[in-house]
């Protein structure tokens, strides 16, 4: 992978310039968190954060958004999707991560038009980060990002060392040629430093192998409805989670009670109408029982269906439960009770 | 960035249709009969028995609803749909020349291909024989195709027998089995049946070759599995069409989601070794 060189005090100068053509987002602070917002000459752009309180996911897939406008005679006719140039700057790998999941699910298959305008609209510049006590990205293998984004800077004190990941990514470094400079030898040694450094911090981990089995024999343990009794099943760790992608339908009526759109929005399997039909019968009626889907959902059945584990180890689902459940946790003494069937 | 090459259509767009005739089965169901507005949308519109569309009433909302007429009957397209909630009273409170969206062909449909050749024994309860109904038009209109076909169908009372002229006429033909039971009601008028549909077995011989085809209440796929395997149907030849929680039909929504399986996308028809691989499938 071609690699430059940004050093740090031009930073500023280049999101300034990046803003100019381009709808640019940046983290910003936002009450006591962080948060992805539109950039302006005068934000002030926090490079150095463990996880914003919303990931990324709500720029592809709003919280809620309206898909078509319809009227008596007329039908169903599409919402335009904006086609601006937009640059995300600053998502940590984890995030990165997140996206790609998303586009597993979006983009095969059936395309999801909406997401992929905006997806296609939009160019992602990745930031390293250090971890906090919630984070696992390491655990999950989502801690460095090879592919899905344009730049990825990753901090190294004075300089950034700057991955270019796609042909656009390029073209932003050839347009600011000025701000940047060539790699050095000193500055891929200072890299490998850094990693090795950060791979020391992880305090929160979760043993992976197997995970998917384990959770596969342990569908019947007590552990979920005794999990549950904690859990509000608010939702919010669906809701922050940078790979739930539950959505609703729904009609929204205008005054004249006949035009309208069609609306989708979040929804999370937490919630206890999430798998209720008509006729009142509940797949999931029991809060164990939805608890059960969210972490099967991200540590066997994404596994099964894309291959891949859907849970990409940003931390935000144990960091923000008002419950204080933590998931790592959770899935821990899953596997201990296992082993102990097994053994006795 | 992501850029994709081609430009695709959205999947969520729906058709015009119009509605251009509805009958009232029962105090709660009726069949709508739906034509595509677009002469180019109906002719490219093919669909296998089982499968299912996404119909849209504006201002209410979106809703799975199995296709009721067999693709050997081209033209109009039939919805069989009881009024439960929201978007089936509005759907009721429509008449023929009003127009509803419709998208869709989606799910997998019964494997009509795997049935040829073996008997076919069809069961339905309440109304899960909207979709069947799409699979013994099918097999009707190919019937040397099939060898014995069999229709066990459980309704709750005589007034909630769906199609029961229909039902009449295909019991003359000598070349369908068809039994129909009540969960309450009079012997002495049709069918002369009392029971659950699981009772019926008891009336019928299930030979070795046999594939079934299951719709029914969810929580009524239990009782009507196991009478299957006690009658020796191996379980991958068990056909069962699930309900779930649909919101897009296309496997992006999450809702209709079975383990690492999507009800809208990789059934709603499915085998009771998926079942036994799935523990929260029945
Ligand atoms: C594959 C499939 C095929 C079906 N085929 C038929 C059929 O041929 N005839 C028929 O009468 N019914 C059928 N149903 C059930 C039918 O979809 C529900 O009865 C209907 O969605 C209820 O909507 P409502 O707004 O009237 O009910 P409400 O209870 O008011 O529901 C409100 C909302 O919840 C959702 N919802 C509720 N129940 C269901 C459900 N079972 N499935 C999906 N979404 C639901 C819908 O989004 C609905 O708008 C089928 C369901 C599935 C999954
Ligand atoms: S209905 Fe949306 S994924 Fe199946």
């Amino acid at each position: 992978m071609r690699t430059v060189v940004l050093p740090g005090s031009n930073l500023e100068e280049f999101l300034a310039r990046l803003a100019v053509g381009h709808e640019l987002i940046v983290p910003q602070k936002s009450g006591a968190s962080i948060s992805f917002a539109a950039y302006d000459p005068s934000s002030e752009v926090v490079v150095e954060y463990q996880r914003t309180l919303l990931p990324p996911k709500k720029f592809f897939l709003p919280p809620e958004e309206a898909l078509f406008d319809f009227a008596p005679g007329e039908g169903f006719r599409q919402k335009p999707t904006s086609s601006e140039r937009r640059i995300l700057f600053g998502l940590h790998p984890c995030d990165i991560h997140g996206l790609r999941r998303l586009d597993q699910v979006f983009l095969e298959g059936y395309v999801d038009t909406y997401y992929q305008a905006q997806r296609d609209r939009t160019l992602i510049i990745g930031l390293s980060c250090l971890p906090d006590e919630m984070c696992f990205c390491n655990s999950m293998g989502t801690d460095l990002v090879t592919d899905h984004f344009d730049l990825f800077l990753t901090d190294l004190g004075d300089n950034y060392l700057v991955e270019i990941g796609s042909t656009e990514g390029n073209d932003l470094i050839l347009d600011n040629e000025d701000l940047f400079a060539e790699t050095s030898d000193i500055l891929l040694r200072k890299y490998k430093v850094f990693l090795a450094t950060r791979s020391n911090l992880f305090e929160q981990k979760l043993d992976t192998s197997g995970l998917s089995n384990i959770l596969a024999l342990e569908w019947d343990s007590s552990h979920w409805e005794e999990t549950a009794k904690d859990c509000l099943a608010c939702g919010r760790c669906s809701m922050t989670c940078p790979t739930c992608y539950c959505f609703t339908i729904f009609d929204e009526v205008n005054l004249d009670g006949a035009s309208g759109s069609r609306c989708r929005r979040w929804t999370s399997c937490l919630y206890k109408n999430y798998a209720l039909v008509a006729g009142g019968h509940n797949f999931r009626p029991s809060r164990g029982a939805r608890l059960r889907q969210r972490i099967m959902h991200k540590h066997k059945d994404s596994v099964e269906r894309h291959g891949i584990s859907a849970c990409v180890g940003c931390g935000r689902c144990q960091a923000h439960c008002a419950a204080g459940i933590n998931f790592c946790q959770v899935l821990t003494s899953l596997r201990g009770e296992s082993s102990e069937s097994i053994v006795g | 960035m992501n850029q994709s090459l081609a430009k695709v259509q959205n999947p969520y767009q729906p058709s015009r249709a119009k509605i251009v005739d509805i009958r009232d089965l029962t105090p709660d169901t009726r069949l709508f009969q739906v034509m595509l507005i677009d002469p180019k949308e109906r002719e490219q519109f093919t669909y296998r028995p089982g499968q299912f569309c996404q119909i849209s009433v504006m201002g209410t909302g979106e809703i799975p609803i199995s296709i009721s007429s067999s693709p050997t009957r081209p033209g109009l397209l039939e919805f069989c749909i009881r009024k439960v909630g929201r978007s089936t009273s509005s759907l009721h409170r429509l008449v023929p020349t009003d127009e509803i969206g419709i998208r869709g062909p989606y799910g997998n449909g019964f494997p009509v291909e795997y049935m040829q050749g073996k008997d076919v024994l069809i069961i339905a309860g309440g109304v899960g024989l909207a979709p069947v109904r799409s699979l013994l038009y099918y097999i009707l209109d190919n019937r040397d195709q099939f060898n014995q076909v069999t229709l066990l169908y459980g309704a709750r009372s005589l007034q909630d027998v769906l199609f029961p002229a229909e039902l009449q006429t295909l019991e003359q033909h000598r070349d369908l089995n068809i039994l129909v039971t009540l969960d309450r009601g009079d012997t002495s008028v049709w069918p002369y049946r009392v029971g659950l549909v699981t009772e019926l077995f008891s009336e019928i011989e299930v030979a070795k070759n046999t594939v079934a085809a299951v719709c029914v209440p969810p929580v009524a796929y239990k009782f009507v599995t196991k009478e299957l395997l006690a009658k020796k149907v191996a379980g991958e030849d068990i056909f069962m069409s699930l309900e779930r929680k649909m919101h897009c039909g296309i496997g992006k929504c999450g809702c209709c989601a079975v383990g690492s399986k999507y009800c809208c996308q990789d059934g709603p028809v499915f085998s009771y070794w998926d079942a036994l691989n799935l523990p929260d499938m029945i």
